[in-house]
């Protein structure tokens, strides 16, 4: 069933453009599409944007963790070093402080009229291509320094992947209600 | 070869009604443009849903998308894929042999549909609950840095390009490492939406 489901190549294709609707719709309707939200978070006066992102991963880790253990889904990890995670980390960062919205949200941002958005996808593509153009002299050296591959924090504590969900879970949820204290 | 040729004419097919779609959207973006603001205010004021409902509803739809399509949401592979089928038109094959994308297939993919998905929802969300209206640039930058759209728009092109480099280099972005992979308990994404938000976090505080 879920087989034949996955393999339906045109059905697939739906099959994303409904989860991406409901993506965007959840994302225009948390506020995180606005300017003033994202810049708020990284001034740390409005803290939005780690609310849906911490309550989306404890959620969302819960349950694909519990299809994976029902044998209905695969993780699917992106492999990662500190060469290509930290500097191409910090560089995103810089930019998402510049344009006020991260790749997602910029083109809900166009969907809602704000037509800065519409640069900042403009850019995005320019800097994809930039960047597969340079891929073939980074890939053989910056990318390769202090390769950690696709480690899990359960693989790298050793321990099960129960007991971590219910670490992080708790974890994240004390920073919330933390957040929700401080007034944020 | 007869798997290339099915994969061009494929993306001329979906090209025939996409164009126009964003025809019409530009069209009426311009028309509402033009008749000025929305004429009740007060009406636009539902505000936005609970961060912990959204949240909620954007990790059970993380949960959807392992069970229908075994796919983790990201959205910044659909630019790399975009950017190749642009440059294809510019400078044709050559595109297909650079090792970039013949990693990353410039094609409408599963990650492209989820892209324009997340246009036309945000889209739909904005007209059902009074938000939509055309902006040329936001007002807390406006605030701060003049009304002058053309320097705002200067700055969003170039916070993109360096989104752009920046999240291919980091192999994800705020949906693919910040929610994804966390939520795979994937060392790596941890790491890196740690670094997404120190260097926002300082660039931020820099600028304002």
């Amino acid at each position: 069933m879920l087989a034949t489901v996955r393999s339906h190549k045109k059905g697939q294709l739906a099959a994303g453009l409904l989860i991406g609707v409901g993506f965007g719709f959840l994302l225009q309707r948390g506020g995180v599409t606005r300017y003033e939200v994202v810049i708020g978070q990284l001034l740390l006066q409005d803290f939005t944007v780690v609310k849906i992102m911490l309550t989306a991963i404890v959620t969302g880790m819960i349950g694909v963790h519990a299809l994976c253990a029902a044998g209905l889904a695969t993780l699917s990890k992106k492999s990662g070093s500190v060469g290509s995670t930290v500097v191409g980390g910090l560089i995103f960062g810089v930019g998402f402080a510049v344009l006020g919205y991260c790749p997602g949200t910029m083109i809900g941002a166009v969907g809602q009229g704000s037509l800065d958005a519409l640069f900042g996808m403009a850019g995005m593509l320019v800097g994809t291509a930039v960047y597969a153009a340079a891929y073939p002299a980074l890939s053989g050296t910056i990318l390769k320094i202090g390769d950690f591959g696709q480690v899990t924090l359960p693989e790298l504590f050793r321990v099960s992947v129960w007991p971590v969900v219910c670490v992080v879970g708790a974890c994240l949820g004390a920073i919330l209600i933390a957040v929700e204290y401080a007034g944020l | 070869m007869g798997d290339r040729d099915r994969a061009g004419s494929h993306s001329r097919s979906w090209a025939v009604w996409f164009v126009p779609a964003v025809l019409v959207l530009a069209g009426w973006a311009v028309a509402r443009a033009a008749a000025g603001p929305a004429p009740d205010p007060a009406a636009s004021q539902a505000g936005p849903w609970s961060p912990y409902v959204v949240g909620c509803g954007i990790g059970i739809l993380s949960c959807i998308s392992f069970l229908i399509s075994n796919r983790p949401i990201g959205v910044s592979t659909a630019y790399a894929q975009t950017s190749g089928m642009i440059g294809r038109l510019v400078v044709g094959s050559r595109v297909d042999r650079m090792p970039y994308y013949r990693a990353v297939k410039p094609e409408i993919g599963w990650e492209w549909m989820l892209a324009l998905g997340v246009l036309l929802g945000a889209w739909l969300s904005a007209a059902l609950f009074g938000e939509l209206r055309v902006e040329a640039a936001p007002p807390l930058w406006v605030a701060e840095f003049g009304p002058a759209a053309a320097r705002r728009w200067l700055a969003a092109a170039a916070g993109g390009v360096l989104l752009g480099v920046g999240s291919r280099w980091a192999g994800g972005c705020t949906s693919g490492h910040g929610i994804s992979g966390t939520l795979q308990l994937v060392a790596g994404s941890w790491l890196a939406v740690a670094c997404f938000f120190v260097g926002g976090v300082a660039t931020a505080f820099l600028l304002y």
